[in-house]
């Protein structure tokens, strides 16, 4: 039925256009700041420098370290959060008693604040009084100075992060199983595969889809991951775990470096927008299939 | 009979990696401080709830649980009220129409708040507004309605097409098919919704960070203030934190047949 | 081509029996069905058979090897789903080919089978194509195309045509009808639907809450039945009850109505007996003028099919469906209503079985 004023329309469109007005207005806003050299300490003096913070970026090691730290990180946090998700899931993917608690259990690291996450983490991970090394001296290792050395500091803060997210692969996965149907599995049994078979030709292929799409979000979480960074570490030791996002925090709240904060911020969004492309490539290969 | 043993010592271990952490923190909270720090870790204490008279005493605190029960509440509720409203809109149109509105709102969801909060803060700055409650409820109003938006939207497509058609057989009015049909009929996809938004906010750290002042500070900031100078003040510290997760855990065990579906937006149904 | 033995098979979930010690036999090149109302057992059995569900009791032997303890892809059977259970993510060829490279065939011989059976089936146009793009009856297709690529001793039917519209169905039936007298292997095909049965079946089996009601070939299930629940079951339309007693008048037996008192001579054949239920088929039973009645009875609903009404009847209080020539009845009249009781079956109302 088409209307020539369909009504309901006017639902969505006030609402549609203030979110894209505001969007326009502050991404014009921070790219024009981004051109110009505002700096808090300076504040009412800026001139408009056109793309040298830009240039500035790409020479500023302290930066490209950053990014660099962040493509490692959600790679890193990314794949084995998919991974070892995928493992459980599989391995819990049979009727037992207390299923569904453990279904509920699960939860808990998802909905725990993440500032309290990395506060527990800190603890577990103090080199002193923490579970970590506790557990390590009694398999007969020495205590490993997990967040104050330079080395280890950044695979302490993916850990807390994997502890915290894998369960959303494993509740994720799940729920896409139950939706699963049974009949193709059932099938390939009569038709002569091993379990094993079963699941790598019939119920990961099934599984494609949703664990494309948890990828998909946690890499972007994971780009702009900053409350365990700050929590933990606070991007040291020696800005062994300052990631890009956290890097734009710094340059805005403790250098006042407006501009080039923003200049980062926009980087960092651009970088976003390619990364997720390019996951969208290649998870969703064919053209014209819906995901 | 073997296999099923090693499975259960198989999960047995894995929920305590789960819950571990959880634990630490209940159980530190109910420490004293002896036991707080003590090494080899104590399993069985001696409780107490000196930590938590300490945290209910503590004004900053109290003032932090309130402004967070404010703002994530206010927020939300703004959210998912204008979020239903346009959600309904969106899944009457047709495809076309929709793919591009619901791109354009996941397309919200990928610049890092950074990029928000900067011009936020230096407007707020201008008009003063930094310890203004007003200010955290609109930013985080404002970052919930796209995803109040794309989830509701799911919840909505639930609903079979032919309940709208019957309506406007009998001659209901647009807002009236949304007020007295798809909202009770959605009504748990709302509530969901709605539970999900002050979950994130109340969890919420880096806008709370950066938009709220010595009066608006929400718990999350507010927790690292206990991260002083002298050293972090653990029995305290972890009485907070049970504090502050208590309430998000209750209301998390309420939707977690919905978590699924919201943290991806409905695209795998949870 | 098997014989398939089933021996005692018994199972249970928890309190609930779902197979009651069954017992089947079936030769080689048969086509068995295995036919009852929802819940009956019959898809436990064949999910059984396939070794998809274990048993609690009994043994089940393909050709001459016990498989009970086996597992389903050991057994060499080819089972065809309701759902068809095409494997989502293949193409048609994957789908059809997926049993012989679980086999260990190369490439090449895969590709041979896969475009014989598709020539078969004539599903060749459909080969590159994933099972969401096809119809409901193209995806039987290649169910059965999967099915029939491995050449198996068995081959097994859950309800295939369930999921397909009527028209599709009558299609299908045949070509599967028509398959199993090319190829001549062992077929087990369960179903809800007598027409399918019927129409497929070398011998049916009836299954009722997991017992054994009657095996049989389609004529003697139809106009032999073991018991109430068979005939009722089978039959469309579905066969006259009248209850009654067979009681001795003078020289002959008699058929006492309950509900009017009316009375039927009978054979001497019949066995006496005060609770008795006396069944009719519907072709046995034609309207004719009140002299000549067996019965009366008024006409409740005529329902046109074209050639003929579907004429439902109460027969003094009891319901009954014929077929009849288009128009002799009118809606609301008394009609008489001759019986042909050389065909009629007689049943123990308590037990419901056969008597005589």
């Amino acid at each position: 039925m088409t209307q020539r004023s369909d009504p309901s329309r006017l639902f969505y469109q006030p609402i549609v256009a203030v979110l894209t007005v505001t969007s326009l207005v502050l991404t014009v806003y921070v790219v024009w700041l981004s051109l110009r050299d505002l700096s808090l300490m300076r504040a009412g003096r800026d001139t408009f420098v056109g793309f040298d913070n830009y240039i500035r970026f790409f020479q500023d090691s302290r930066g490209l370290w950053a990014l660099w730290r962040t493509v490692l990180f959600t790679v890193l946090a990314t794949s084995i959060e998919v991974l070892l998700g995928l493992a459980i899931v599989l391995f819990l993917d049979r009727h037992f008693f207390l299923k569904r608690l453990v279904r509920t259990l699960l939860l808990v690291p998802i909905i725990m604040t993440p500032v309290v996450v990395g506060l527990t983490w800190r603890f577990i991970f103090d080199p002193a009084t923490g579970m970590a090394n506790y557990v390590l001296s009694r398999l007969g290792f020495s205590a490993m100075d997990w967040l104050g050395s330079p080395q280890v500091a950044f695979y302490s803060v993916l850990i807390a992060d994997i502890w915290q997210w894998t369960p959303f692969v494993i509740l994720l996965s799940m729920a896409a199983l139950d939706s699963a149907p049974q009949d193709p599995m059932d099938a390939a049994r009569v038709d002569g595969a091993r379990e094993w078979q079963v699941t790598w030709y019939v119920l990961l292929p099934m599984l494609r889809r949703a664990i494309a799409i948890v990828a998909l979000i946690r890499a972007i979480d994971s780009i702009k991951a900053f409350d365990l960074f700050y929590i933990m570490t606070r991007g040291g030791p020696a800005l062994s775990t300052e990631t890009l996002n956290y890097y734009g925090y710094v340059l805005a709240f403790t250098n006042f470096e407006i501009s080039y904060s923003m200049t980062v911020a926009l980087i960092l969004t651009v970088f976003t927008n390619f990364a997720l492309l390019a996951m969208y490539g290649v998870l969703f290969p064919k053209s014209g299939e819906r995901p | 009979m073997i296999r099923r043993f090693f499975f259960y010592v198989a999960l047995a271990i894995l929920m305590v990696a789960v819950l571990f952490p959880l634990y630490w923190v209940v159980a530190t909270s109910f420490k004293l401080p002896r036991d707080t720090f003590a090494m080899p870790p104590v399993w069985l204490f001696e409780p107490t709830l000196d930590n938590f008279r300490k945290v209910l005493a503590n004004q900053t605190f109290i003032r932090a649980f309130t402004n967070s029960f404010l703002v994530s509440i206010s927020a939300s509720m703004i959210a998912v009220a204008i979020g239903s409203l346009a959600a309904y809109g969106i899944t009457q149109q047709d495809a076309v129409r929709r793919r591009g509105q619901e791109k354009f709102i996941l397309s919200l969801r990928i610049a890092p708040a950074l990029v928000f909060v900067i011009p936020v803060y230096y407007f707020a700055v201008q008009l003063g507004a930094l310890n203004k409650h007003w200010l955290l409820i609109g930013a985080y109003a404002f970052i919930n309605i796209p995803f109040a938006i794309s989830l509701l939207i799911t919840f909505f497509d639930d609903i079979p097409r032919e309940l709208r058609d019957a309506a406007r057989v009998d001659g209901a009015r647009e807002f009236a098919i949304f007020w007295r049909i798809y909202l009770p009929a959605a009504k748990g996809g709302v509530v969901a919704t709605l539970i999900l938004c002050v979950l994130f906010t109340w969890n919420e750290f880096f806008v709370a960070l950066t938009l709220s002042g010595r009066n608006t500070q929400t718990l999350p900031v507010s927790i690292t203030s206990f991260l002083t100078f002298q050293g972090i003040e653990w029995g305290a510290l972890t009485a907070a934190a049970t504090l502050i997760m208590l309430p998000m855990l209750i209301l998390g065990m309420l939707v977690q047949g919905q978590i699924v579906r919201g943290m991806t937006l409905g695209s795998v149904k949870g | 081509m098997a014989q398939l033995s089933i021996r005692e098979v018994a199972k249970s979930y928890g309190a609930i029996t779902v197979l009651d010690q069954i017992s089947i036999e079936v030769e080689e090149g048969a086509f068995v069905v295995l036919l009852g109302p929802s819940g009956c057992g019959k898809s436990t059995l064949l999910h059984a058979i396939a070794g998809l569900h274990d048993i609690d009791g009994g043994s089940i032997v393909i050709g001459d090897k016990d498989v009970t303890d086996l597992p389903a892809r050991e057994r060499d059977v080819a089972m065809v789903f309701q759902s068809y259970a095409l494997y989502p993510t293949m193409s048609v060829r994957e789908n059809i080919g997926f049993p012989l490279k679980m086999r260990g065939l190369n490439a090449e011989a895969i590709r041979d089978s896969v475009d014989r059976v598709a020539a078969v089936l004539k599903i060749e146009p459909l080969l590159a194509r994933r099972p969401r793009e096809l119809s409901g009856g193209q995806r039987q297709r290649v169910a059965i195309g999967r099915a029939l690529v491995r050449d198996p001793k068995l081959f097994l039917f859950d309800e295939p045509l369930s999921n397909l519209d009527a028209a599709l169905r009558g299609d299908l039936r045949a070509e599967i009808k028509r398959l199993h007298q090319r190829i001549k292997r062992t077929m087990v095909y369960v179903t809800h639907d007598q027409i399918e049965a019927m129409t497929l079946a070398t011998k049916i089996v009836i299954l009722n809450k997991g017992v054994v009601q009657q095996m049989g070939t389609p004529y003697e299930i139809y106009f032999n039945p073991a018991n109430l629940f068979v005939a009722r079951f089978i039959g469309s339309p579905p066969i006259t009850l009248i209850e009654g007693e067979v009681a001795r008048a003078g020289t002959d037996n008699m058929f006492l109505l309950k509900s009017s008192q009316s009375r039927i001579a009978l054979d001497a054949k019949v066995p006496q007996s005060p609770n008795v239920v006396m069944g009719i088929r519907p072709e046995n039973i034609s309207i004719v003028p009140a002299q000549d009645a067996t019965l009366k009875a008024t006409v409740d609903l005529v329902e046109p099919t074209g050639p003929e009404d579907i004429v439902t009847l109460n027969v003094e209080g009891h319901s009954s469906v014929i077929r009849s020539p288009a128009g002799m009845a009118a809606q609301g009249s008394s009609v008489g209503l001759n019986i042909d009781l050389d065909k009629a079956l007689f049943f123990d109302l308590g037990t419901g079985l056969r008597l005589g």
